[in-house]
């Protein structure tokens, strides 16, 4: 593996059991471990892989990136639609409710961004101007 | 250097391949092989897995899937019975036998979990089965395989052009700010203590910049919130 690898690069499904079995309480259970990180001290392993149905008619006009969280993606907004989760609204609707989609986190600094602190990690400005300035527009 | 465990996704698509097989006892060719990182090979994702981990029978409620640009949708049965007939061939080869109904791997349920069998869909799956193996172009259905939380420890670093092209500093000292919007993923930069010439045009009259010169109409556009706006001078 890379080095710096942490989790969600293998090859197991969200919703198999360890008995072999494909259940929705299986990958519900699998997919809230992942997003809280649980037994992250130990060597528990989390299940990567999500599958979804789609019909060819669909897939052949997928674009490049497919979103399974409630964020839209940026051409998606002004519709509020999901036309490009695999197999379209309806089925983010069922898949939703059945795997607890909406409880992925997009990776957002929320606190940050509820006290607009979009400048938090640079340095401060010094607001000063260097003694030789003698440049015209600023006479 | 910035460390964050930062996380990226991806998907496949399992689909018919665009030219059938030419043998016809071929099988396995609905199977994608994907990299697994822990385990650092390839392995093998086949038809029936996957479709087992729809777990397509569970869904409720409307559950009609989009089909091509038009909007045009398909039951979800009608999904589950095409699916079902693929996997039956890629097991078995165009060969194959009859469907039976204990070739059969998605199950609907009711609202308890039980198994709901009908004996309508195991006729309609092998007339499907039937229908695919004349027509290739009948096995419509596909499978999303999406990757989501794929998580490294990541170094970020900024690489940037240089020269004039990028746009010249004509006074003062510049001072380049950079910061990660955490909210929509952006590195933002932020120039202060001096304009740039890329902001400001020069004007051609007198050769000022054109937020300080009397020749043309004072709209500017600002993009950084660099420090008060000096008084306007003309330079006639």
């Amino acid at each position: 593996m890379a080095n710096g690898y942490r989790a969600g690069g293998n090859c197991r499904f969200f919703t198999k059991k360890s008995d072999g079995t494909f259940t929705v309480d299986a990958g519900k259970e699998a997919l809230q471990s992942r997003l809280n990180f649980e037994d992250n001290d130990t060597d528990e392993v989390h299940p990567s892989l999500l599958a979804f149905p789609m019909m060819e008619g669909q897939a052949e006009t997928l674009h490049n990136e497919i979103s399974i969280s409630s964020r839209l993606l940026p051409w998606d907004v002004h519709s509020k639609t999901y036309n490009y989760f695999p197999g379209g609204f309806d089925m983010y609707q069922a898949y939703k409710t059945l795997l607890g989609l909406d409880h992925i986190h997009f990776g957002e600094d929320l606190r940050a961004s509820e006290n607009m602190e979009y400048m938090s990690q640079v340095r401060a400005s010094t607001h000063t101007l260097p003694e030789s300035q003698d440049n015209p527009t600023f006479v | 250097m910035l460390q964050r465990f930062t996380q990226v996704g991806e998907y496949y698509t399992m689909a018919r391949p665009p030219i059938p097989p030419k043998d016809k006892d071929a099988t396995g060719f609905l199977d994608i092989m994907i990299y697994d990182e822990e385990t650092d090979k390839h392995c093998r994702i086949t038809w029936e897995q996957a479709l087992k981990a729809t777990v397509a029978g569970a869904l409720t409620g409307t559950t009609d899937l989009v089909n091509g640009p038009s909007g045009a949708k398909v039951p979800l049965n009608t999904w589950i019975q095409t699916a079902e007939a693929m996997n039956h061939i890629n097991k078995n080869g165009f060969k194959a036998g009859a469907f039976e109904e204990k070739d059969r791997v998605i199950f609907q349920t009711n609202a308890s979990g039980v198994k709901k069998t009908s004996t309508t869909d195991v006729t309609a799956i092998a007339q499907l089965v039937t229908d695919m193996k004349a027509d290739y172009s009948k096995m419509t259905a596909t499978i999303c395989i999406a990757r989501p939380f794929i998580e490294h420890a990541m170094l970020s670093a900024v690489l940037t052009v240089s020269g004039q092209d990028t746009g010249a500093t004509l006074f003062g000292p510049s001072d380049m700010q950079v910061s990660a919007n955490t909210s929509v993923k952006t590195i933002e930069g932020c120039v202060s203590e001096s304009a740039s010439a890329a902001l400001f045009p020069v004007c051609f009259q007198c050769g000022y910049l054109t937020p300080f010169c009397a020749h043309v109409p004072t709209a500017t556009t600002r993009a950084t919130s660099s420090r008060s706006s000096p008084s306007r001078r003309t330079c006639t």
